[in-house]
């Protein structure tokens, strides 16, 4: 109890200190006066009365320090005595410190940058009220390659029925075409049922969200605005609630505005319209028409194994009733609930977690480097703290001090870290912000400083105490005798030394060949051939107003508005084919959805399966660089004469027709539509992704026959994109000066940016495998270096009994290599791991690719060389006699 | 540290001040006197030792100080003793005494 009590008072006092000094000195005063006062009661004259008080007091200055002395805290003193001696001493040492902070802040910085990424997306919850209880409900048909999304009938259904949730909602994305006082604009919008605000807990920050009555009374459309729309379309005027916007061309009434920065996940949605549910759904038949997206709440307390089970037992009970049962159960129907944090980071959870990985492995080789470089130092040190062991000096006053100083600079270090981090983030922010989910702007935060400052203090304190271990372990005599003529340095410690070297061979192989096996999936998409050409086709898409009494309602005229614009776009300089579809490949607006057979087709299974559906007309096939297989394209005449034709890919002919003979025969998109009849088959094109090697099939129909308000327009040129785009405004706005235009790009670049996130993930992982490299190569120069200094005498003694140059090369040489050659075999089984653990993120390689192998090997071989080379040659060329003359 | 007189006393020189300000509360000043007047002029505390130790005993809780006013009215330190300084005399006595007799039968054998 005392202990605690003296310790209390000690720190108490360090913040009272003044007080105290006050106290003291009031203290001395009063007993010299009063001993002044006895003095001249004794019949002293005044003066000597005074100093007679003074001289029996005794020094006043000493016995104010004593009395500080009982005061202070001892530890603490000595703590900021150890900071302060390391300070000193690592400033001395220059190069060390230097060293040793410009490896820490790189590894911190990587894993910084990289942490407060992960941080931000898989750690944090998303921005709604208990987060916890939201899950995304979807349908999923594994046999036929197929997931997401409900259908009417399921999503009303399971609101309705499903005990374990509080409440559930659809939505779907929904563009809109603004038109009225600031000009005609196109803007993402969402469709939402209004349970959608209650689902999420959130509010209107004017006016209302939508109420029940607003999805049944489809003639008085209403809107929410985001709060960004209202702020530059409204300049933030409250009076605009209640107003009416056109939509498409409909005239809307404004019921809300919602509060700024609220957003769905990846959506930033302009506008917010309530779904309407069909009067008539003829749900029977639509059951699997999973045309929405439905997330819900679970009620409190109900686990996600619960609503599972429950969900299970709904589909049984309504698949008794379905008609499509035995398809859709053919195809694996089934239902799934997941988190709607887990499954909204689904995608981009490996490639994150692959980064962070890959940032922890350079901490750790930059840890195992650092460890070598403090075991070099204390070797230096060995005579130091030898002497200050046999001068009485505690080892845990010594292994105190080694690991002060390891905190502080790695403190120090993780401090510069932080730096480096933000700056990297700034740099790398360009790269990931288009495939960061959230679309937000990582922000180092305090929580990321916290991880860092932690990580920093357990690596400090790894280091210091391995640097106690190192140093204090050997015999007292033996340290004293470590830099005398006859000492020898310590083989254990060498072996050790020589184990560090390994492993960071063997983790900078591993982070190498990782990158490697990254950049060789990256390359081997690049070089998939996505079924069109994608150079010199420019795209733009074109939006256009439908609704009634409005100058494209009909679709006749927006056939004559598309007409006149291919025209003019023919008729000028260095276009050639120009073609419009209602899609495009990597630009969206592609549907899929399943086709009707008028008659019975020869293919496989009776599992409905979605194709990709995209009304075209002009020569876009040819614009879009796809080949003719068989038969003929679609004709204008076609086209404007509303034919029942269509085209289809070769997978959708080989699927239904596996013989051949395609043509002829007649499908439909909805058997209420009437049949089509196929008259041409096309190459098989990709369309969103890649690495995606399914045979989706694909239908074209006469863009006549799809409705759509959106057009992309693509056109094969020999100009420059931007000339082209140029001209494509032009041609547009002398037509019609009210249509915007939007997304003009290159298909190359629409291609590039569907792989901008494997880029990213190259890049950061490439630029981790280069500073590894970098590291090992430190390490292995630091080692081999130090080795050579303190053999000096050895060589000398070696080349005096008549050793050539040559043979003290290749000994150093040797060493180099057999330890790099130890660390690629270790390297490469860590790789074979690495690998197989990421094997989702490759794409036509496995884990273990014989080129990216070798390369690493090589790669690595060359640094550890040439690390090797600059010391060995200092060996070979030590004069013996100044050698042996030197120590 | 280094003064003959307060090595001899450490450890006696605490129990002493704790014997004396068990009489009544005290100040730096009196205490000195009380102490030579105990000891019958013999011994001569120095202030270096006896602020310290009465810091020390502060720190460990033994005694505690006010400010107050003095006889010839002024402001003084007044120590006093604490409940476990009370008992902490108690036990030092006991053992000084233990210690003392045996170290007198001691030297008495010889």
């Amino acid at each position: 109890m005392g202990g605690l009590r003296q310790f209390i008072f000690r720190i108490g006092s360090v913040f009272r200190r003044h007080r105290h000094e006050a106290e003291l000195s009031e203290e001395i005063r009063f007993h010299l006066e009063s001993q002044t006062e006895a003095n001249l009661a004794a019949g002293m004259a005044p003066e000597e009365a005074r100093l007679a008080a003074l001289r029996t007091f005794g020094g006043v200055d000493q016995i104010k320090e004593q009395y500080r002395d009982e005061r202070r805290p001892r530890w603490l003193e000595d703590c900021w005595r150890d900071l302060s001696h390391s300070a000193r001493g690592l400033c001395r040492e220059k190069t060390f410190t230097v060293t040793f902070l410009m490896v820490f802040a790189v590894c911190m910085g990587a894993n910084v940058a990289i942490f407060t990424v992960v941080d931000e997306i898989l750690i944090r919850p998303l921005p709604f009220p208990d987060p916890g209880q939201l899950v995304r409900v979807y349908n999923s048909y594994p046999k036929i390659g197929t997931e997401g999304g409900v259908s009417t009938a399921h999503y009303l259904e399971r609101r309705q029925q499903m005990a374990a949730f509080s409440d559930a909602a659809a939505w779907k994305d929904s563009s809109r075409i603004i038109t009225g006082s600031g000009g005609a604009e196109s803007v993402s919008g969402l469709a939402v049922t209004p349970s959608f605000f209650h689902v999420l807990a959130t509010h209107a920050a004017i006016g209302r969200t939508f109420e029940d009555r607003d999805s049944v009374d489809e003639k008085n459309p209403v809107v929410v605005l985001s709060n960004e729309l209202w702020r530059d379309r409204y300049n933030s005027d409250p009076s605009a609630v209640g107003r009416t916007v056109s939509l498409n061309g409909y005239p809307t009434t404004i019921i809300g505005v919602m509060p700024a920065g609220f957003f769905y996940l990846s959506r930033h949605p302009a506008v917010w319209m309530p779904i309407f549910f069909p009067s008539d759904p003829r749900l029977a038949g639509k059951r699997h028409a999973n045309r929405f997206e439905m997330i819900a709440r679970l009620r409190p307390g109900v686990s996600l194994a619960q609503a599972q089970d429950e969900l299970d037992a709904l589909n049984k009970r309504t698949l008794v009733d379905d008609p499509e049962a035995k398809v859709m159960l053919d195809a694996g129907f089934h239902s799934v609930i997941r988190g709607l944090h887990p499954e909204f980071v689904s995608e981009i959870r490996p490639v994150l977690l692959l980064l962070q990985a890959g940032a922890c492995m350079l901490l750790l080789i930059g840890a195992v480097n650092l460890a070598n470089l403090f075991l070099v130092r204390s070797s230096g040190r060995a005579k130091e703290f030898g002497v200050r062991r046999a001068l009485g000096a505690g080892s845990f006053r010594l292994g105190r001090t080694l690991v002060m100083e390891a905190l502080l600079v790695s403190v120090a270090g993780g401090a510069l870290g932080i730096v480096l981090g933000i700056a990297a983030l700034r740099l790398a922010l360009p790269l990931l912000a288009r495939q960061l989910p959230l679309h937000v702007v990582p922000v180092i935060d305090g929580t990321v400083c916290a991880a860092a400052f932690g990580a920093a203090c357990l690596v400090g304190l790894g280091l210091g105490l391995h640097g106690v271990w190192s140093t204090l372990r050997t015999p007292l005599p033996d340290a004293l005798a470590s830099e005398s003529r006859t000492g020898t340095s310590n083989k254990a410690v060498q072996r050790y030394r020589r184990v560090l070297i390994v492993a960071q061979v063997a983790l900078a192989f591993v982070l190498v060949a990782s990158s490697g096996l990254l950049g060789m999936s990256l390359a081997r998409l690049a070089s998939v051939d996505p079924g069109f050409r994608k150079d010199n086709v420019l795209t733009g898409w074109v939006a256009l107003a439908g609704g009634q009494g409005r100058r494209y309602g009909e679709t006749g005229q927006r056939l004559a508005f598309s007409e006149q614009l291919m025209e003019a776009l023919r008729s000028t300089a260095g276009i050639g084919p120009v073609g419009m579809g209602t899609g495009m490949p990597f630009g969206g607006g592609v549907q899929r959805v399943p086709v009707a057979f008028e008659s019975p087709h020869m293919g496989q299974g009776n599992a409905e399966q979605p194709h990709f559906v995209c009304g075209v007309a002009g020569d876009y096939f040819q614009a879009m660089g796809i080949p003719l297989k068989e038969g003929r394209f679609l004709s204008d005449e076609d086209v404007q004469g509303g034919r029942k034709l269509c085209v289809v890919d070769e997978d959708f002919a080989r699927r239904y027709w596996p013989g051949g003979g395609a043509i002829g025969h007649r499908i439909s998109p909805d058997s209420t539509h009437g049949y089509y009849t196929i008259i041409g088959v096309v190459g098989a094109v990709k369309y969103d992704d890649l690495t995606d090697d399914r045979s989706w099939g694909a239908v074209y129909y006469p863009y006549t026959e799809v409705n759509m308000y959106w057009f992309v327009f693509a056109m094969r040129t020999s100009l420059a994109p931007e000339m082209t785009g140029g001209a494509f405004r032009a041609a547009v706005a002398r037509i019609d000066p009210d249509v915007p235009v939007l997304d003009l790009t290159t298909m190359s670049t629409l291609v590039e940016e569907s792989l901008l996130g494997r880029r990213a993930a190259v890049v950061l992982a490439a630029a981790f495998a280069f500073v590894s490299l970098l590291i090992a190569e430190i390490g292995i120069y630091g080692v081999l270096a130090f080795q050579v200094s303190q053999s000096r005498r050895e060589i000398g003694v070696r080349m005096a009994l008549g050793a050539e140059p040559v043979q003290i090369l290749r000994h150093f040489v040797g060493l180099g290599i057999r330890l790099t050659a130890t660390g690629l075999a270790l390297g490469l089984a860590g790789a074979w791991i690495a690998g197989r653990s990421m094997a989702g993120l490759l794409f036509g390689t496995g884990p273990l690719d014989p080129p990216v192998l070798g390369g690493t090997g090589l790669v690595l071989g060359i640094v550890a060389v040439l690390a090797c080379l600059l010391p060995s040659c200092s060996a070979s060329r030590v004069p013996p006699a100044e050698a042996l003359r030197s120590s | 540290m280094g003064n003959d007189k307060a090595e001899l006393l450490q450890g006696t020189l605490d129990m002493l001040i704790l014997k004396a300000l068990n009489l009544e509360p005290m100040h730096g000043f009196g205490l000195s006197l009380r102490l030579r007047q105990m000891s019958n002029e013999l011994f001569h505390v120095e202030m270096g030792s006896l602020y310290p130790a009465l810091c020390r005993l502060e720190a460990r809780g033994l005694v505690k100080a006010v400010w107050g006013i003095s006889d010839n009215n002024r402001k003084a330190r007044y120590y006093s003793l604490t409940v476990s300084g009370r008992r902490q005399l108690g036990q030092e006595t006991t053992k000084w005494e233990m210690l003392s007799s045996t170290i007198n039968a001691m030297l008495r054998a010889t």
